[in-house]
């Protein structure tokens, strides 16, 4: 019962009477201002809850410590998603009703995420969703603070096209995000004058991909547009590098992130080709410092992939939205984000209209234990696809 | 008035009163936990008092859900009347588990764990159909499916959701154990009993099957439909294996072979797990599969059908009549 | 014709493993009557004991011979603390396997983490097979696994153990009036079971990601070979495999690994429905 002494019933009992008696839920309490994060913790996505949570944390203790947010202060209740909707939509009803929450943050799947969406908008309080994903999500109440398709693959695959070859195969796991991955990179790849060897969907819990390998080998494509997250994807990569395919082919790794690495084995998985709006491995002091403040906090061996530096992002924008209109609530939050400028450690980013980022990109590839970043690609306006 | 219907009451005042000692908030909490009671309900049924373990019956519940969220969305050339929504959400579910049930049952049909391991292996095949289909979403499923409109009035108020899940709860369970007590159920529990002496009786036992299964899956449909006009979203992982699971701890933990059981093991699981999920963290599935081995073994009954079935006993030695 | 050898080869690979799982699943269904949904679970578990054994500084030669043991003896102690508990009751094994299942698989997470292990494959280079460079590792999976399979055929027809078991498996009461201690083999079979998981999942462990969550894929595929083909004999699952595994290759191949699954369920499940004795019984009837 570690939530209702947390809280204090009082202070439980206060909120929910007045949630109760006003039309809108995010209502602040007495000096603090409530931030929900509806994130995996268990089920199989934990790595990534676990990253958006080293950022959000230190986002909140470094405006904690230098003052809150007009004097109030940030607190994050964290509430497990099990990496399932039903559930992601339960706690973030809870943490609406009951909580009373300026905004959430997360999740991490596309699916929770539209899961969650109705709720969101119907109580009109904010979703912060800081994961790449397929774009298309545009809604008054949803800001998205990392990737869409092409900020990925606009430079990616030139750069694939330019070091390894001009035909491309196109293999990912069988969902929204890789099908809306692979029909951008369908556009630019022929916009390129490349050509496409071939494209197919694998269901989750495959344990062999032999005969895929054997197609993509036989397809003679140089490079291969890679859309299989987790441990699927891991096996992929690790049965392809066995059975030599990627000697053949320059594998472009999508919705990669440093959580992978290790899990190839050691000196396996080398030389994929990524575009990432952060590396660990970058030697800039911003990401530096924000990478040795994590460290510090969350201990020396932890992986720090781009999760962590989207989520901190998206909690330093909501404090420069509420400073900026000096409004605190939900409403106000949301006009504050809308076409905003926000600092981070890899530089400004911006706030569309559409509530989609406008980030500094960076092109690199894994090598030895990490990235190393090929070249900073500049910024890269999204196209999330709203009307 | 029997023991059994005085500890039914007994419940049933205890959450018409709940309210008053509960916040706003926890009413819609509520609200959808008595829909996984309904869910419970149904797998109840078919698991206790027919003997068929459907290790797949979250299909019925998710097509429930698709149809529901198909029809109120207006992605069909029927109006988008929640009326229409939940007769198809009945009806879906209905014709898809009397086909199935039909495959399954007729002349010398599948029985015991070769139900269970194949409607396990449904579950996944549904599941995978319901990702491959862009008309219903792929993966990501449909959102911002509309609450359920009652004459021009959106149900979206937690109390009216809170009494108005309890009724149905209360009729399905009412309704069922009318359908148990039957000339119908009673063949049934002969079927379960032992199949070869009911069909050496003259009883057409496959055809029995068929449409208990049926009738099943047309209340996992209904709930199907009453959680996405709740929830507002309808995705695979509502038609496939790990729904089908969760809702197979619930019916052991609370009881399986007793209705009223079978949905406070539902209530109950859902609730603590909100509860103690977060305190617990990871160490909380751990803690849930302990319990549900536990139960399994001392109590085959059920926590709650094994507490009922001792008030009973205890009532028929104290009384005199 | 080369290409067919390859895609003869790779095929072979998946068909195996998938034998050795459903093996163990049919051992422990046909002698005990348990259905036992943790066997994916047991597989991971080698996977685990591998990676464990590594750490400590093993050879991964040790690594693959001491691992199953231990998923054996965790089977031992599943058997004497909850299986043995829930005879004669065929669904509540179901039940008490699966729950069994979720705190494995979570007592993994909390032991190692919730993310993916890498095995280290031992370096054997590769070797040109019909034109292809094929890895030593792969065929070093199939020898082990067919070695394991005839071990269990030499050691249920061909020592006294094995015929008692078969007698149990045939008669359980018979045999127990005939004097043999159907306890002590109720616990063998289960142990026995579960180390064929092991063994499957540590030859797999440096092929695949080793997570909590790995063992989903194999329960299913075993769990229809074992019924397409039949209970009550060891060839069985050995025949059943073979079928599920070819139809999933041969799909695979042709079209997607996602029809290939699809293909797969469902052709197993129609098969199921019309021989629930097996598709081993039709020969049978017709010899």
């Amino acid at each position: 019962m570690e939530n209702l002494s947390r809280r204090g019933v009082l202070k439980g009992a206060a909120s929910v009477a007045l949630a109760a008696a006003l039309p809108m839920p995010a209502v602040l309490g007495a000096g603090t201002i409530k931030i929900g994060v509806v994130q995996p913790f268990s089920g199989g996505l934990e790595l990534f809850g676990n990253q958006a949570k080293l950022g959000l944390d230190l986002a909140a203790a470094e405006i904690n410590a230098a003052g809150g947010i007009g004097g109030s202060t940030v607190e994050l209740i964290y509430e497990d998603d099990k990496t399932d909707p039903k559930t992601a939509v339960e706690r973030a009803t809870s943490l609406i009703r009951k909580d009373g929450v300026m905004a959430i943050s997360g999740p991490i799947t596309s699916n929770n995420r539209d899961a969650m969406m109705p709720t969101m908008s119907r109580s009109k309080v904010p979703l912060l969703y800081a994961t790449n994903y397929e774009g298309g999500g545009c809604d008054r109440y949803l800001f998205s603070f990392n990737t869409v398709p092409n900020q990925e693959l606009e430079q990616l695959i030139p750069a694939l096209k330019e070091n390894a070859g001009d035909s491309f195969y196109m293999f990912g796991a069988d969902y929204v995000w890789p099908q809306k991955m692979f029909e951008a990179a369908e556009t630019i790849v022929t916009g390129l004058g490349g050509k496409s060897a071939g494209k197919e969907f694998t269901p989750w819990g495959v344990k062999d991909f032999a005969p895929v390998v054997r197609r993509v080998k036989d397809s003679g494509a140089k490079c291969l547009l890679f859309a299989l997250p987790g441990a699927d994807g891991i096996t992929f990569i690790r049965q392809a590098e066995d059975l030599g395919l990627l000697n053949d082919v320059t594998v472009g790794f999508l919705g990669f992130a440093e959580t992978y690495l290790g899990a190839f084995g050691e000196g396996k998985g080398q030389n994929m080709w990524v575009t990432v709006p952060f590396a660990a491995s970058m030697t800039d002091p911003g990401p530096a410092e924000f990478v040795a403040k994590i460290r510090k906090a969350a201990g020396d061996g932890v992986p720090i992939s781009h999760y962590a530096f989207t989520h901190y992002n998206s909690l330093n924008a909501v404090k420069a939205a509420l400073e900026k209109t000096g409004k605190m609530d939900s409403e106000g939050l949301v006009d504050g984000l809308t076409e905003l400028n926000v600092k981070t450690p890899t530089g400004d980013i911006l706030i569309g209209k559409d509530h989609h980022v406008t980030m500094n990109m960076f092109l690199a590839k894994t090598e030895g234990a990490g990235l190393a970043v090929v070249k900073p690609l500049g910024a890269i306006a999204p196209a999330p696809g709203c009307a | 008035m029997s023991r059994r219907s005085v500890i039914e009451m007994l419940v049933l005042v205890f959450f018409v009163l709940l309210p008053l000692a509960m916040p706003t908030w926890a009413l819609s909490d509520f609200a959808i936990y008595f829909t996984y009671a309904i869910f419970a309900v149904s797998l109840a049924f078919l698991w206790g008092h027919v003997g068929l373990l459907s290790l797949g019956h979250a299909v019925y519940f998710g097509l429930g859900a698709y149809a529901m969220g198909v029809v109120t969305l207006g992605m069909t050339v029927l109006p988008g009347w929640s009326v229409i929504g939940v007769i198809l959400a009945v009806l879906v579910p209905g014709i898809v588990a009397f086909v199935l049930g039909s495959f399954f049952f007729a002349s010398s049909g599948l029985t015991g764990a070769f139900f269970g391991i194949v409607t396990l292996a449904l579950a996944f095949v549904f599941e995978r159909m319901a990702i491959s289909s862009t008309w219903l979403g792929g993966m990501n499923g449909l959102m911002s499916i509309p609450p359920v409109v009652v004459f021009g009035h959106e149900i979206y108020d937690p109390l009216v959701l809170y009494f108005g899940l309890l009724g149905l709860l209360a009729l399905t369970i009412r309704l069922l154990q009318v359908v148990m007590r039957s000339r119908f159920g009673l063949l049934l529990a002969g079927v379960r009993e032992n199949e070869l002496r009911a069909a050496t009786l003259g009883h057409q036992t496959a055809r029995l099957k068929v449409w208990a299964f049926t009738l099943s899956g047309m209340i996992a449909g209904l709930a199907g439909a009453l959680f996405v006009s709740q929830f507002g979203f309808a995705s695979p992982s509502l038609i496939g294996f790990s729904l089908s699971a969760e809702a197979l701890i619930w019916v052991a933990l609370g009881g399986r072979s007793n209705l009223l059981a079978a949905a406070l093991g539902a209530i109950c699981v859902r609730f603590v797990e909100s509860q103690l999920s977060g305190a617990l963290g990871a160490v909380w599935p751990v803690v849930a599969g302990l319990l549900f081995m536990t139960s399994v073994v001392f109590l085959p009954r059920g926590l709650f059908g094994e507490a009922m079935a001792r008030l009973q006993v205890a009532g028929r030695r104290s009384d005199p009549s | 014709m080369d290409r067919i050898l390859i895609f003869l080869l790779d095929s072979s690979n998946a068909i195996l493993v998938l034998m050795l799982v459903s093996l163990g699943l049919a051992v422990i269904f046909g002698l005990m009557n348990v259905i036992n949904m943790a066997h994916g679970e047991f597989l991971v578990l080698g996977a685990y004991g591998v990676l464990t054994l590594q750490w400590a500084g093993l050879p991964f030669a040790a690594c693959l011979v001491i691992a199953p043991m231990l998923v054996a003896l965790i089977g031992l102690a599943a058997e004497e603390l909850l299986i043995r508990r829930t005879y004669e009751r065929l669904l509540d094994t179901i039940l008490a396997t699966w729950g069994l299942s979720l705190v494995l698989r979570q007592g993994l997470v909390l032991i190692y983490g919730p993310g993916s292990h890498a095995v280290a494959a031992p370096d054997m280079g590769s070797v040109p097979v019909f034109g292809e460079i094929y890895p030593v590792y792969r065929l070093v999976v199939m020898a082990l696994s067919a070695a394991a399979i005839a071990f269990t055929f030499w050691v249920f027809f061909r020592t006294a153990l094995g015929l008692q078991a078969r007698a149990v498996i045939a008669n359980r009461n018979m045999a127990a009036c005939l004097g043999i201690n159907t306890r002590m083999l109720d616990r063998l079979t289960f142990a026995f079971g579960a180390g064929l998981a092991g063994l499957a999942g540590a030859v797999m462990s440096p092929l695949i990601s080793v997570d909590p969550n790995a063992g989903l894929g194999w329960l299913v595929p075993g769990f229809l070979s074992i019924l397409v083909a039949g209970l009550g004999s060891l060839s069985g699952p050995i025949v059943g495999a073979a079928g599920v595994g070819a139809v999933d290759s041969l799909a695979a191949a042709i079209s997607s690994p996602v029809w290939a699954q699809l293909t797969v369920f469902v052709a197993a499940i129609i098969v199921i429905r019309f021989f629930p004795q097996g598709l081993m019984a039709l020969k049978r009837r017709e010899a």
